[in-house]
């Protein structure tokens, strides 16, 4: 028979039990807590002003209102008042109006200046409107992100695919945790070698760094050329090796490009590859630029795609892959046909893992991109992304200003692009794993 | 796999055929790969390279200089060369960089040569770097030491005198030390408290008490005394001054109290070059930063990580484990446990600058806002916990890793099997006991990992850091020798964040470049060490279990 147990074990029992379960809550809770404040913080900036039909009144009208005596008071909305004699003011969130002495317009401006999407919080004037545009941020994280995926993507995938389906078992259980460790490199490592090392070298060999990206495909294929001639048991012997043996080819590789830069830009671009950027193609060309941006966040993001996508080749069942080579497939075609579609879920979650990552670094944008507010998709120029922005601005930021809360809403966004991308990534994965174990 | 089947066509002779075979894609698929891991190998060689690089003591080369038809004497380490730009407007010569020093009567302290103007090459055997505590490295020659007025040394046996004060200026500097941390700073913190306890009594309308008044006074006194003590010891480490004479002639007149270090790198053998060296990276760890962070050391910033850490790691590991334990123990799989699993994938993949905006807002200026208005109201409007500081940092980098301990622990508890907690429960013990008693520390080494993994994340996070409690540079240390001995409100310096700074903000580029590729290999080599200790421990573990518990 069954002794009923003492008290104290009793006691302990359903305490951890409700501890681990607020544990569990407390994740929800958490992500629950970092949604809802920022909402919190953000949603005054979405207020309607008190005051809205003010737009251009005449100075006896707007003598007529009261004026604030504290005119530097922190002004919640603005809103633009003109008045005849080029003086305008500020209306307040209390409705008070706040002179100052208008600025002269400057040479082909307009009295207002015709808007335009930018983002400019501060200046070195007194009388300055601040302008709030997302959409100069909005295009440059995206550019930053499009361009790091660019190069992310190829590699990554690519790389999982070889590593999975063809590299010898023995490099691969050193090759893996390899590119797995390069994720936990602080990106404010790889910002700062990008951006003090690789930018100074790229904007000096400019012809070598984009060559470089048709030349090592292009002498790779020849290789593979050259080895098809070779007996099927050496061309057989040497492929599981080929990742490895591949890198001194590169080396080499980049080493004459680099060598040979100079002649080669006076061969390609008639001396000056910036200077053929900017009159032939109409491109600036700007030291820190999305080219560098995208080099060094696609380093930072390729172990993310690279390990999710490896997983889900890898754990493609055997006797698929069996069964279509003994049905007389190449490896190729059992890659390309079968084993690729199987996983390919897997691989879009890890692309969209990737994505969310790259939206939202911050340290190699702040310290790579130039931070210039620019909305333009042009490789060789900078861009300033919603995370550097925060960065920058934020510590600055004058507690509840518009400013303030405009960033705690960027912030916001961020959350919820990689929430979205997240969770679609995740429930994907959910159902991959179901589908293998179901196998 | 690849061995298993013959290509059907046979050997790919023609361009199609060989296309058609897909081997070209499997080499490109190679070149991937070999990508990933040059790329890896490339940054972990160069910051290797840079990184040592820096505490090497270097030739001091002498050179004329000829400008426009002016000549000039220059003395100082080559720092790099560039091959000239092939746009054809500058002359095509190459460019020296050469750290030149003597910031002070000569400045700038980095310059450009060209090579073609450079006569007359040498590295004479008498020239000295001097590292002092203000305006950077000198180089020139031993003229004269100065005791007071009188000349003691000149010349060649400078040298010997120096290095026979050496013992004697250590145990003045020591004594400096002791007399402002026991004496100066213990005043001021005492005093720092009266004016508390003053502004405590102001707040309620209560004037001060008399014995404060006395106490004030009695201290004020005192501190009188510690600061004759300092400047009795001051005067005496800079009663000894050397002189320097550049190269071009002017004289550095150099106190003894400030020289750091003094080597004749042109004369030290290979032994003495390898001596210095460590001598230099034991300082670079050691000391604190100076001249607005581009000399000295980082340890304010190894002190600082570690301790952000330690506080964040006891937050993380109780929160971790337990969500494991319910997720993989008692929730039942059903829809809560599919929501708790996605809202554990977001919070790994929501970019680590949210966390920082949120540790900002609601940790600083919400929770330790209301802190501050609770218990600190005398101190208004000064913040005390209202202002970004160390806990706040430890908290929000504990939500940031909370994922990795989670997902680390419940892979642990996956691998224990089944029969070992039907074992203990059939043999009577509740769930709790067999928990607590079985399966967390067999889980032990799991948990482990995972904590060793946020470790690695957060010594590394730069962004959220900079919101929330990481400054460029903090006078004291979180910790020291007044109550309450860790003060988990001070701002504190983080080595991830000391990269960014060196690198991005400082005034003088040059000279903090060599310091951050040593900072940088600093930080990458604690992660990397860090992480394969992770995933060699998780290897045993698999291995482990494998073997024994199996079923």
């Amino acid at each position: 028979m069954r002794r009923p147990l003492a008290f104290r074990r009793r006691f302990v029992d359903a305490l951890l039990k409700h501890l681990a379960g607020m544990g569990g809550g407390g994740v929800i809770a958490i992500i629950t807590l970092i949604f809802g404040y920022l909402l919190f913080v953000a949603a005054p900036a979405f207020k309607t002003p008190s005051v809205t039909e003010l737009d251009i009144i005449d100075a006896q009208a707007a003598a007529a209102l009261p004026t604030n005596p504290a005119s530097h008071a922190p002004l919640q909305t603005r809103q633009r008042v003109f008045g005849a004699d080029d003086t305008y003011a500020l209306l307040d969130a209390d409705g008070y109006l706040n002179f100052f002495p208008s600025r002269p317009p400057r040479d082909g401006e307009t009295h207002p200046p015709p808007p335009s999407h930018a983002w400019q919080s501060s200046a070195s004037e007194s009388n300055f409107e601040p302008k709030f545009s997302f959409v100069p941020l909005i295009v440059g994280t995206f550019k930053a992100a499009f361009y790091a995926m660019l190069i992310a993507v190829p590699i990554a995938v690519l790389g999982a695919i070889y590593t999975a389906y063809f590299m010898a078992p023995a490099m691969r259980r050193l090759i893996k945790p390899g590119i797995e460790v390069m994720a936990a490199m602080p990106t404010v490592v790889l910002g700062f070698l990008a951006g003090l090392w690789l930018a100074p070298l790229v904007e000096s060999h400019l012809t070598a760094t984009l060559l470089s990206f048709i030349a090592l495909p292009a002498s790779v294929l020849l290789l593979s050329r050259l080895a098809s001639l070779l007996p099927d048991q050496y061309a057989r012997m040497i492929e599981p090796w080929l990742g490895a043996l591949s890198v001194p080819l590169i080396a080499l590789m980049v080493w004459l490009l680099f060598r040979f830069d100079a002649a080669l830009e006076s061969l390609l671009f008639s001396g000056d590859a910036q200077y053929w950027l900017r009159t032939v193609l109409g491109l600036d060309y700007d030291q820190r630029n999305a080219l560098i941006v995208g080099i060094a966040m696609g380093i930072a993001v390729v172990p993310v795609i690279f390990s999710i996508s490896e997983d889900a080749i890898h754990g493609v069942p055997r006797h698929l892959t069996s069964g279509s080579l003994a049905l007389g497939a190449t490896p190729w075609q059992t890659l390309s046909n079968l084993v690729v579609p199987f996983a390919s879920p897997g691989i879009f979650s890890a692309i969209m893992i990737g994505f969310g990552r790259a939206v939202g670094e911050t340290m190699i944008v702040l310290m790579v991109a130039g931070n210039t507010p620019l909305a333009n998709m042009n490789l060789f120029e900078g861009m300033r992304t919603f995370a550097a922005n925060i960065a920058i601005e934020l510590p600055e930021s004058e507690v509840g200003s518009s400013h303030f809360r405009l960033l705690f809403l960027s912030a916001l966004i961020l959350f919820v692009v990689t929430f979205a991308f997240n969770t679609v990534a995740e429930v994907v994965r959910t159902r991959l794993r179901k589908r293998y174990a179901s196998l | 796999m690849t061995d298993q089947v013959e290509v059907a066509e046979g050997k790919a002779a023609g361009w199609s055929d060989w296309w058609r075979s897909g081997k070209p894609l499997v080499w490109l698929n190679a070149l991937a790969v070999a990508l990933s891991i040059s790329a890896v190998a490339g940054l972990l060689a160069l910051l290797a390279v840079r990184g040592l690089a820096h505490f090497w003591p270097a030739e001091v080369l002498a050179f004329e200089y000829l400008d426009q038809g002016v000549k000039t004497r220059v003395v100082g380490e080559l720092i790099r060369r560039e091959s000239p730009s092939s746009d054809g407007l500058e002359a095509a010569s190459e460019q020296w960089l050469v750290k030149t020093g003597n910031r002070r009567v000569n400045p700038p302290d980095f310059r450009w040569y060209a090579r073609d103007g450079i006569a007359n090459l040498r590295t004479p055997a008498d020239l000295v770097v001097v590292e002092r505590r203000e305006w950077g490295r000198a180089y020139g020659r031993l003229r004269a030491l100065y005791e007071g007025d009188a000349r003691v040394a000149s010349g060649e046996r400078v040298w010997a005198e120096i290095e026979a004060r050496r013992e004697q200026l250590q145990s003045l500097r020591a004594a400096a030390a002791d007399v402002q941390s026991k004496g100066v700073d213990a005043i001021d913190h005492a005093l720092e408290q009266l004016r508390i306890e003053r502004r405590k009594r102001a707040f309620d309308a209560l004037p001060p008490s008399l014995e404060l008044v006395f106490r004030e006074r009695e201290l004020k006194e005192r501190s009188a005394e510690y600061e004759q003590q300092l400047r009795e010891i001051h005067a005496a480490l800079n009663r000894d001054r050397l002189h320097l004479d550049t190269m071009n002639g002017e004289r550095i007149e150099l106190p003894l109290g400030d020289l750091i270090r003094i080597w004749r790198p042109n004369q030290m053998s290979w032994s003495e070059k390898l001596g210095h060296y460590f001598v230099g990276v034991r300082l670079f760890l050691t000391e604190g930063p100076r001249e607005a962070n581009t000399e000295g050391g980082v340890f304010p910033a190894i002190f600082g990580t570690s301790l952000m850490v330690l506080l964040m790691s006891v937050l993380v590991t109780p929160f971790g484990v337990l969500a494991a334990l319910y997720l993989h123990e008692y929730a039942r799989q059903g829809l809560l446990v599919r929501i708790v699993r996605i809202a554990v994938s977001n919070l790994a993949g929501v970019p680590s600058i949210v966390y920082g905006v949120f540790g900002l807002g609601f940790f600083v200026y919400f929770i330790g806002g209301s802190i501050d208005e609770l218990f600190y109201a005398h101190a208004r409007p000064a913040p005390t916990f209202g202002t970004p500081g160390l806990i706040w940092a430890s908290f929000t980098l504990a939500l940031l890793t909370a994922p990795v301990v989670i997902l680390a622990t419940e892979e642990g508890l996956a691998r224990i099997p089944r029969s070992i907690r039907e074992g203990s429960l059939a043999l009577g013990a509740t769930k709790a006991e067999t928990l607590l008693r079985v399966i967390v520390p067999m889980a032990s080494p799991a948990i482990l990992t995972g904590v060793i993994l946020a470790v690695a994340r957060a010594a590394g996070a730069a962004a959220p850091l900079m919101l929330v409690g990481v400054v460029k540079f903090a006078p004291t240390l979180p910790i020291d020798g007044h109550f309450p001995y860790i003060h988990l409100e001070r701002q504190f310096m983080h080595l991830g964040f000391h990269i960014y700074d060196l690198g991005f903000q400082s005034q003088n580029v040059e000279a903090a470049r060599p310091l951050v590729f040593a900072t940088a290999l600093l930080l990458v080599m604690v992660i990397l060490l860090l992480n394969s200790s992770a995933i060699l421990l998780r290897s045993r573990l698999e291995r482990r279990y494998r073997s024994s518990y199996q079923d």
